[in-house]
């Protein structure tokens, strides 16, 4: 037995985003490793300690439970990284069309203060409440779809 | 499961919670520790230990961070201002309970049998 092959069977039963997955299991070996040279350092078998130490991993369970628990974050956070800017995205519409429904250009809207603060806080938000720093780019990325697409063809302004 | 068993998993929360509130500490630090200074009582099985761990980080009681120390990548945790007034609520139950647990065992000449 060796720490890689109780990470591939831990890791065999995770099913969790990609950095989540790196996340736990590199814990995991930390603590694989720190057990063997513990065990080394006594003179103890290395081998003996590392199925041990994976026995009272409980490998099925441990995986259970950790899966439950990042997996309703995980989905969490790529709930509200869709949503948030779609909302930031509505605000936007709002700040560009006039009421009397023409549509302000991409000059008109360079100029106006409140367009830069939407879009440093559409950054902001997702950055603060988000684990994953990544799911904030992605959730930036699609507010400046959603902006260009907007300003692009106005006309999405009647629907 | 053991009523020692049962002892231990419904305390996991304070003990982890109290071990931090001088210092961070990375799991295995933590695993040795609870096992060292309660002579063994509350050494925690890593499938137990480390989802603990994890359910406090995400409830915000707990945060983490990644260190390099001695060649080795680590992940330690520490307490949060949350963490703080959860095991001060948590320690304040468990004085609680042992009190009136104290109580029910003398008046029913428990402890002395």
């Amino acid at each position: 037995m060796t720490v890689d092959l109780v990470l591939a069977k831990i890791g065999e039963q995770l099913h969790l985003s990609k950095e989540t997955e790196r996340e736990v299991l590199a814990e995991i070996r930390t603590h694989l490793e720190d057990t063997v040279a513990a065990a080394s350092a006594r003179g103890e078998d290395e081998q003996a300690a590392l199925s041990q130490a994976a026995e009272r991993f409980g490998i099925p369970e441990v995986s259970a439970e950790l899966q439950v628990i990042h997996n309703n974050h995980d989905s969490t956070e790529a709930i509200l990284a869709t949503a948030l800017p779609i909302v930031f995205t509505l605000i936007l519409r709002w700040m560009a069309f006039a009421p009397d429904g023409s549509a302000l250009h991409w000059q008109q809207i360079l100029t106006r203060p409140g367009f830069y603060l939407l879009a440093a806080i559409a950054l902001a938000i997702p950055v603060l409440i988000f684990h994953r720093w990544r799911y904030a780019l992605v959730g930036w990325g699609i507010f400046w779809f959603l902006t260009v697409i907007f300003v692009i063809f106005p006309s999405i302004n009647s629907w | 499961m053991s009523p020692r068993d049962q002892i231990r998993k419904g305390s996991t929360d304070f003990v982890v919670l109290s071990l931090l509130v001088k210092r961070p500490m990375y799991g295995y630090e933590i695993s040795q520790q609870l096992g060292q200074r309660s002579g063994g009582y509350f050494e925690m099985k890593e499938g137990l230990l480390y989802p603990a761990l994890h359910h406090m980080q995400e409830k915000g009681w707990l945060t983490t961070e990644w260190r390099k120390v001695e060649g080795r990548r680590r992940k330690y945790y520490a307490l949060t201002k949350m963490g703080l007034e959860v095991l001060d609520q948590q320690a304040a139950e468990w004085k609680t309970f042992l009190e009136k647990l104290d109580g029910l065992l003398q008046a029913n000449d428990v402890w002395t049998g």
